[in-house]
């Protein structure tokens, strides 16, 4: 609805990805302040249900950091209570709790997560997040992994294969199809004699006809070849620009500015070509998701182009008058659609080798998607347990080296949070949380030293986790402070609609929020 | 079992009334000390104490930032909030304005935005103006200590770092007087791109320094509009821009009028199809004429958080200061930026300016002279005006009209704004053709 | 990254940041003070006036008169506003002709399709490139970028009938059925 509750994200995701966000069913486990703003963005966005799972109640120190809860809940099942704030947020969006430990779910009732399209797991310990991470790559649950403690936040992503069809659906591209014009557009193009046109129709000649036909100029000089070095490109630049009258005609400075646009055909994105090598490894079947069919669709019609994708049919405004415009934009819309038409029917052959429907796929998906294959993507989370492990040459070599050093190497916050864990393990509370807050810190220092320098050792690394380092995350004891907490769910909110949507691009590596330096990285 | 029955009597509380537990997670960077620190940091109560008991924060707009920002505050520690905001609740806020409810539709922003934060949040008082930030006088905004801007219009920004700005007095070496430095902490966000920085005028950037990192809005050339139109675009502006003035003659154009919208919309698409153009759509109207920015609640909470963040690190110095600018992306991967961009030495808005002392029975003539001769290569025909828009002396077509202020006292001219007194500082402005820009003057009279 | 804020000194600073209230006027936009350079700095010919109606000291509105001494547009008067926003000059002056004018590049409404009002502004032009670009429509209309699509066409197809129209429509008389304002006077 325009003007409606969605309207500023549906400017940016279109209505198909709202309607994706409006079908995913979210399972929080613990409900601290990081893992409820990332709900909270979510159900303020419009998701379909929540289930919060947790085993706390309500404690004094959750009015401090977490703003879904309130004085009056103190001693409540945190779930619950949280379940209720978040549910007055958005009254489309189906709440529900669980008073359960998630660890327990985890390790009793692995079936639990088969229900969910995605799980946020926060503040939970490595080992049980490996279990969860097998559980979801399963049955390809989005799963992604939040921590924040102190001035700092991690994130990781764990799904199995994620394919995006959009990767960027904000930017227009404009592939003009110049290096290769296809009779229509010819024609057009010849309709223009140049030499016979008065002052302001010459001004108002579209910049893709100045380009055409100074390629077919330069083509009849050069062999019929296309400029392709800078010499050349240079060399026609100076041919279009001897075709002006006067230095203010804007269409030349158009045509000179697309210059690269007939120079040389474009290449296929890196991520595209990543999809299609992924393409070549399978075989279309049955369970085959869809988005392959459609892949493999673009595939066979590269294939007959020689290289050329099909044509996105969108051209950019340029200075001309109304009826070229509308003109060549129609010429520039039917070559499109019937690109589509040979892409949809190579599509169709497709389901049917693999045994399935030839209109399983509608004419309309799939001009859609021609729209944006030049930049899909497929990606591949490594399982959690690699990230344990430390077991990665660069940063092996890295550390070594000496990248211990402030500002951090990524991979130092990973044995951090690592030894967090075993200290949590050994002594069953968090560093820095002694009862004695301030002597207690100092001999948490030492005993969160050895557990580093162990692991470090298990690992065959050289170096050591910088004092200062150690000393910062015992001083934050483990807390979660909720503009920190803020920042990073909303991270995690973010990567979730990315992932729902199938549109942007989600991280990849481990995300590391320092909130000190205001920086992110990964790793 | 079930949980024990905790009732608010059982609740334990500090001497400041606060439930005793509840800042547990603040506590550990509050009061102890850690490499991260800012310069100056004191662990302990006092430092705390700063923050709750002292501090006293406005922040500028109650929409995406705004709310996010009252949160953020709230539950970092500062109990002292006012909140400025002009605006109504719209339907199209609640996606991310996660304040407000469908049943708050039509009311102050400011207002219902204090209201919910008190609810929740024990012990903080917001305090809302449903008003303009231009309703404010300048010195209002003296009593805060910090301001946190979460706005969407260039000019309010402006504005605001104006007012800053002319809070800031230099030592005789032309650095900053710390007491008059007010910090502003100023976010941003436009679909998943977003900035956070810190400004602290004299000492970082301030907004007008780099203001060319707000790139021009995009504009369609009238003729165009009128004689040429090509995409959907075209023909909302032209609906708006030109046939709305030209048939509604004396009526004020409202975007927030629901028929006049339709107007436009049925206008645009007439033309459009007279024209053979695609694409007018009601959602592409209101885009264009609103120059609505789209807005995902992911990218407001981050940039807020930041800025929170930013205001905490400031009033307690637990952690070092952004220095001084962040910016994020998150369409591809997640992306920040942080860089520490420089003051423009020149800016007419910060830079401390040039110090000239004179006799105090100097007169306008006399400080004149003293320009030419102090700056010869590059001042030969000043103008001169008071750093806050008098203008005393001006060349060209408003000479007729100033002339004669020249043989007056400048003492005279200063203190009518100034009030008197034995010794006289004030800051004047001098213009000059060969000068790029407005020159700045520390001008003291003794 | 300075320490602003401390328990010690906090009575001390508050009493000083008080003490230097006192000593403050209201402050200047960027707009304004930029404008003060760029009005210093204008002459005008002897066809241009210009008028501030909030006196010397307010200078975001004012009106410029241009009365062309060559031309299809000689012996009129016509006046523009002038509105400059608080952040002049990132964006351009907002101009607009306060009579109905018979003109190939202004509307009824008072619209002015000059380049360097919308699209081609730069914050290195003045309000002296914005007057210089006004009184050169007058002196040289220009009919291919029209805003005025009749004007446009009597210009370009029947200059005598085009300098006929302009004389009767600076007199207040009617063309193609649109009555105009009197200009003359």
């Amino acid at each position: 609805m325009v003007g409606g509750r969605y309207d500023r994200q549906i400017r940016i995701w279109g209505e198909h990805g709202q309607k994706k966000l409006e079908e995913s069913k979210v399972c929080l486990l613990n409900c601290g302040p990081t893992g409820c703003e990332t709900v909270k963005n979510l159900v303020l966005g419009g998701i379909a249900s929540f289930t919060l799972v947790d085993k706390d109640t309500v404690k004094p120190r959750d009015l401090g950091n977490n703003f879904m809860l309130s004085t009056t809940d103190v001693g409540e099942s945190r779930a619950k209570a949280v379940a209720a704030h978040l549910k007055e947020l958005n009254a489309a969006v189906v709440g529900s709790f669980i008073d359960e430990d998630p660890e327990d779910i985890v390790t009793d009732n692995p079936d639990f997560f088969h229900d969910f399209t995605i799980v946020i797991a926060t503040q939970m310990p490595m080992r049980t997040l490996m279990a969860l991470d097998s559980v979801c790559r399963k049955q390809n649950i989005i799963m992604i992994v939040m921590r924040s403690f102190g001035f700092i936040g991690t994130l990781r992503l764990c799904i199995r294969e994620h394919v995006i069809t959009d990767t960027n659906p904000g930017d227009n591209i404009h592939d003009l199809g110049l290096t290769q014009p296809w009779p229509e557009l010819c024609n057009f193009v010849s309709q223009f004699e140049l030499d016979t046109l008065d002052g302001v129709a010459f001004k108002g000649v579209p910049f893709i006809v100045l380009l055409l036909q100074a390629c077919d100029k330069w083509r009849a000089e050069h062999d019929s070849k296309l400029p392709s070095n800078t010499r050349e490109q240079a060399a026609f630049k100076h041919m279009l620009s001897a075709m002006r009258r006067t230095h203010d005609e804007e269409n030349f400075q158009e045509a000179l500015n697309a210059v690269r646009h007939v120079c040389k055909p474009k290449s296929l994105s890196p991520t595209l070509v990543k999809v299609l090598e992924e393409l070549a490894s399978k075989n279309l079947c049955q369970s085959t998701p869809i988005f392959w069919f459609k892949i493999s669709g673009i595939s066979a019609f590269l294939a007959k182009s020689g290289g050329m994708m099909p044509l996105v049919g969108s051209i950019p405004d340029m200075t001309c008058t109304t009826d070229c415009y509308v003109t060549l934009q129609r010429i520039y819309q039917e070559k499109a659609a019937s690109d589509a038409k040979v892409v949809e029917h190579y599509v169709q052959e497709a389901l049917v080798r693999a045994g399935r429907q030839r209109d399983e796929i509608t004419a309309d998906e799939v001009r859609t998607f021609c729209r944006y294959a030049s930049n899909a993507a497929f990606l591949r989370w490594r399982p959690l347990a690699l990230d344990s492990s430390l077991v990665r040459e660069d940063k092996i070599k890295s550390t070594s080296q000496g990248a211990w050093d402030y500002p951090l190497s990524t991979l130092t916050y990973l044995v951090l949070v690592c030894a967090s864990d075993a200290f949590f393990d050994r002594y069953g509370r968090l560093p820095g949380t002694a009862i004695d807050a301030v002597r207690g810190s100092k001999d948490d220092f030492i005993k969160l030293k050895t557990i580093a320098d162990e692991i470090l050792g298990d690992h065959n690394l050289n170096g050591h986790l910088l004092d200062n380092l150690i000393c910062e995350t015992v001083r934050g004891g483990g807390g979660e402070l909720h503009a920190v907490a803020s920042v990073l769910g909303a991270i995690g909110s973010q990567e979730i609609i990315k992932l729902v949507t199938k549109q942007f691009v989600p991280c990849e590596k481990t995300l590391i929020y320092n909130c000190v330096e205001c920086t992110t990285m990964t790793c | 079992m079930e949980g024990p029955d905790v009732n608010m009597q059982s609740i334990e509380r500090d001497h400041r009334g606060d439930i005793v537990g509840r800042w547990t997670d603040l506590d550990y960077v509050l009061m102890r000390d850690g490499p991260s620190a800012g310069p100056g940091f004191e662990p302990g109560e006092d430092t705390k104490s700063v923050l709750m008991d002292v501090m006293h924060v406005l922040v500028l707009g109650a929409g995406g930032l705004g709310c996010e920002l009252l949160k953020d505050l709230a539950l970092s520690g500062f109990k002292k909030i006012d909140v400025i905001d002009m605006d109504t609740i719209d339907l199209s806020n609640l996606n991310r304005q996660f304040l407000f409810r469908p049943h708050d539709i039509g009311k102050p922003k400011a207002i219902i935005a204090a209201e919910r934060v008190m609810e929740r949040v024990e012990g903080v008082t917001v305090t809302p103006h449903y008003c303009r930030i231009e309703d404010k006088d300048d010195d209002w905004f003296q009593q805060f200590h910090i301001i946190i801007m979460g706005l969407d219009s260039l000019e309010a920004r402006s504005y605001m770092n104006a007012v800053a700005c002319s809070f800031l007095r230099f030592e005789a070496d032309g650095t900053p007087d710390q007491s008059t430095i007010k910090p502003l902490i100023d976010g941003g966000t436009e679909g998943w791109k977003g900035h956070a920085r810190v400004i602290l005028p004299g000492v970082t950037p301030c907004f007008h320094c780099t203001m060319w990192l707000f790139p021009p809005q995009t504009t369609y050339p009238l003729c165009t509009l009128a004689e040429t139109p090509r995409i959907a675009a075209h023909c909302i502006e032209y609906a708006h821009l030109i046939q709305w003035g030209n048939e509604r003659p004396n009526e004020e154009f409202d975007a927030d009028d629901p028929e006049h919208m339709k107007w436009i919309y049925e206008n645009a698409m007439r033309r459009a199809e007279a024209f053979g153009i695609e694409g007018v759509t009601l959602h592409h109207t209101m885009g264009v004429v609103k120059n609505i920015i789209p807005a995902i609640p992911s990218t407001n909470a981050i940039i807020a958080g930041q800025c929170a963040l930013e205001a905490l690190k400031m009033a307690t110095m637990c952690a070092k200061g952004m220095d001084n600018f962040m910016m994020y992306n998150g369409s591809d991967g997640v992306y920040t930026h942080t860089v520490a961009y420089e003051k423009d030495p020149d800016c007419p808005m910060c830079s401390p300016g040039v110090a000239m002392e004179l006799p105090k029975e100097s007169t306008l003539s006399d400080v004149i002279d003293a320009i030419v001769k102090k700056f010869e290569d590059t001042v030969a025909l000043p103008s001169i005006s008071t750093s806050n828009g008098t203008n005393l002396y001006m060349r060209g077509v408003l000479e007729e009209a100033t002339r004669d202020n020249l043989p007056r006292k400048m003492s005279e001219l200063l203190g009518e704004e100034h009030g008197g007194g034995e010794k006289l500082d004030g800051l004047i402005i001098v213009n000059d053709k060969k000068l790029k820009g407005p020159l700045r003057v520390r001008l003291s009279l003794a | 990254m300075i320490k602003l804020f401390s328990a010690k000194d906090k009575q001390e600073k508050e009493a000083k940041a008080k003490a230097a209230s006192g000593a403050q006027g209201p402050k200047q936009s960027p707009g304004e003070m930029r404008l003060a350079k760029d009005i210093s700095e204008l002459t005008l010919g002897p066809t241009v006036q210009i008028e501030f109606p909030d006196g010397k000291d307010n200078l975001l509105h004012f009106l410029v008169t241009i009365k062309p001494d060559e031309g299809y547009y000689k012996g009129g008067k016509f006046v523009f506003t002038f509105n400059v926003p608080g952040v002049y000059p990132h964006e351009p002056p907002k101009v607009k002709c306060t009579q109905k004018v018979y003109h190939p590049n202004l509307d009824y409404d008072g619209n002015v399709c000059l380049n360097i009002l919308r699209e081609d502004w730069k914050p290195v032009l003045s309000i002296s490139s914005c007057i210089y670009g006004l009184v050169h429509l007058f002196m040289d209309p220009n009919p291919d970028d029209p805003l005025n699509k009749d004007a446009a066409r009597d210009l370009t197809e029947n200059q005598r009938q085009f300098e006929l129209n302009v004389k009767r429509s600076m007199q207040g008389g009617y063309v193609g059925g649109q009555s105009f304002s009197c200009v003359t006077r």
